[in-house]
């Protein structure tokens, strides 16, 4: 399996070393990388919009032409390439508010070393094997099943169960949000009785509530208050 | 005697249900006061009291009292077995208390009079009781009070309980008289309680000001250093002209390995910023600058990756406690390892910070009752580090969390922000 990999920088040195410890990385692991490298912002927004969707993107925060907020902004909401995973380089340590609302997955310090690259690709890693395993739900079809890591969150209501997916699809079925989500995986939690939440799509949470980026905002019910602070603190240290 | 007989039976039944309430407050440590655990406490209040006004039989009062505890304690978000066992426990020792006020006045009796005596004395004990949980639950933590205050306190109550039971067994006192010496002493004793109270919170706040002095002390220190930083920048910006000048003439006649070693002699430290941690948000960088410049010199390495925005909304004092605290335990710690080391990671996300902190130690840790001791020789000013923190992460509806093995001491602090 391909894992397509983009770098965006305009110091040339810094993706030629990146793109060299990619595929080092790679050589060892049972899926490969397919690395394309852009030296300004322009480009690398007007082919976004061509080529077929990126899984990792290592965006400079100093690019001269557009500013890495920017493209970062438009990768999430005009795109809604609310699945790309976005790696911010930089060479100063001090980052702006706005960064972390566009979501990034971290933050590295120019020159990358390996040792921290390879940790943070080990662990997107194991974040995408829990992506890609599905969940089975009952339809007037038979059996169907949809990728976890396409649900935003399910609702349960008079014995309907609906789920929320991130492109703004709706599956809905009879049945019992327990009976569907019995071993939740990972990235769920629930916020109450009838909600459970994948928390890979919050936006912003508080200890009462949550917003999702699409902005919906589910209520964390007073019992569920603290099983949801603790299941989320484990989600947030793990990312 | 009948109104005042009433109030009295309703001051007591309030006085139980607050003490239940700070006694929650302190057994599933959380003291949220949210439209539904006040309807279950006013709830717990008005049935109670309602029963004891109106009927007096015994069992009905345990069971009304034993649904009303078990109400209340489903209001707190823990598990069933816990919640079932603070009920019975509360109950347990209400029976129990109300038995031993019974004993100590001579036994069951018709007279409402001494009823209602007996019901005061009895409430005056679980009072005592619930100052005696207080004081030994909080040993370490709220040395706001020595211990000869509290004794005082638990004496006051003590005298006010044995001046009841003197009242019942003398014969020739008037109920009017009993009546209102009862009311008198309940009163008092509440009054004396809150004033205590009172006294201890402005104790452990002016501690905390100190702590917060402490602080400053520190920024001042770490404020010299950078200013010494940027006379080191103003005086690389002034030579800068000369070295490019020196640098083009290289160029011009293509001495190519003068010019890289010219640069190498160059001083760079003007670029080498002198604050190891610049994450552009002043009391982190400020903290961490001097925790790990005060960690190298006593040999401790620090590993840190610090990845937050540096216009972070949050509490400057909250977050002082918080890391200032954190970090000193760490690096006192990591001293008396073999291998000393303390790791910071601090991180941003979905409007919570998260702070995980690690470091190595001798392996002797002191626990009680869930709670951390200091092994610090100054007991009583350490000892106040991480319930400071505990109380600040719980202020903001935060999570801690400690954990460790034989070898490495973690603690890991997630805020909303």
């Amino acid at each position: 399996m391909k894992i397509r990999i983009g770098i965006c920088d305009d110091e040339k040195s810094t993706c030629a070393d990146l793109e060299k410890l990619i595929y080092k990385f790679f050589d060892n692991s049972d899926l490969s990388a397919d690395v394309s490298v852009w030296y300004d912002g322009r480009s690398l927004m007007n082919d976004l919009e061509k080529i077929p969707e990126l899984y990792l993107l290592f965006l400079d925060i100093e690019l001269p032409d557009v500013s890495g907020v920017e493209i970062g902004k438009h990768i999430r909401e005009k795109l809604s390439y609310s699945a790309l995973h976005l790696v911010f380089i930089s060479s100063k340590s001090s980052y702006a508010m706005e960064l972390f609302q566009i979501h990034p997955y971290d933050f590295l310090i120019k020159p990358v070393s390996e040792p921290v690259l390879f940790k943070l690709l080990k662990g997107l890693q194991s974040m995408t094997r829990a992506d890609n395993r599905y969940l089975t739900f009952p339809s007037k079809d038979g059996l169907k099943r949809v990728a976890v890591g396409d649900i935003c969150y399910a609702m349960s209501s008079n014995k309907k169960v609906c789920l929320y997916l991130s492109d703004d699809e709706v599956l809905s079925f009879t049945g019992k949000l327990a009976s569907v989500f019995q071993s939740p995986p990972p990235t769920f939690v629930n916020a109450s009785k009838s909600f459970i939440v994948n928390m890979r799509y919050i936006d912003s949470c508080a200890y009462d509530h949550v917003i999702l980026r699409n902005g919906v905002r589910i209520s964390i019910s007073q019992s569920h208050r603290v099983s949801f602070r603790k299941s989320f603190h484990k989600f947030i240290e793990g990312e | 005697m009948n109104y005042l007989s009433i109030i009295i039976t309703l001051l007591t039944e309030l006085v139980r249900t607050v003490i239940t309430f700070k006694t929650a407050k302190v057994f599933f440590s959380d003291d949220e006061a949210s439209p539904v655990r006040i309807s279950a406490y006013s709830f717990s209040f008005i049935a109670t009291s309602a029963l004891y006004l109106f009927y007096h039989n015994p069992i009905l009062n345990l069971c009304v009292t034993l649904l009303c505890l078990l109400t209340v304690a489903f209001t707190y978000d823990a598990d069933v077995k816990r919640r079932i066992g603070f009920a019975v426990i509360i109950l347990s020792l209400s029976a129990a208390l109300d038995t031993l006020a019974v004993y100590i006045t001579g036994g069951m009796t018709e007279d409402p009079l001494y009823g209602q005596v007996q019901s005061v004395i009895s409430i005056l004990l679980y009072l005592l009781a619930y100052v005696i949980y207080h004081r030994i639950s909080h040993k370490q933590i709220k040395k706001s009070m020595s211990i000869y205050e509290w004794l005082a306190l638990i004496g006051i109550l003590t005298v006010s309980i044995i001046c009841l039971v003197i009242l019942v067994f003398d014969p020739g006192i008037s109920s009017y008289t009993a009546i209102a010496v009862c009311f008198a002493l309940l009163l008092n004793d509440i009054v004396v309680y809150y004033l205590f109270s009172g006294l201890s919170n402005r104790y452990q706040s002016e501690r905390e000001t100190l702590l917060l002095k402490e602080q400053m002390s520190r920024y001042e220190a770490d404020l010299s250093a950078h200013m010494k930083q940027e006379d080191q920048m103003r005086l690389l910006q002034h030579d800068i002209k000369h070295h490019l000048l020196e640098l083009k003439a290289m160029a011009e006649t293509a001495q190519y390995d003068d010019i890289a070693d010219y640069i190498s002699e160059m001083s760079l430290q003007g670029f080498e910023s002198d604050m190891p941690v610049s994450t552009g948000n002043r009391p982190v960088d400020s903290i961490l600058g001097y925790t790990i410049r005060h960690a190298e010199e006593s040999g401790v390495r620090v590993i840190h990756h610090i990845t937050i925005p540096q216009d972070i909304i949050f509490p400057v004092y909250d977050l002082t406690v918080i890391l200032g605290n954190l970090l000193d335990n760490a690096v006192e710690n990591a001293v008396k390892a073999k291998d000393p080391y303390i790791s910071v990671n601090m991180k941003y996300a979905m409007n919570c910070l998260l702070i995980d902190i690690s470091n190595s130690y001798d392996g002797t840790v002191n626990e009680v009752e869930g709670k951390l001791l200091t092994t610090k020789t100054d007991a009583s000013s350490h000892g106040i580090g991480l319930s400071s923190v505990r109380s600040v992460v719980d202020k903001n509806h935060g999570e801690l969390c400690i954990d460790y093995d034989r070898n490495r001491f973690n603690v890991k602090v997630m805020l909303y922000i």
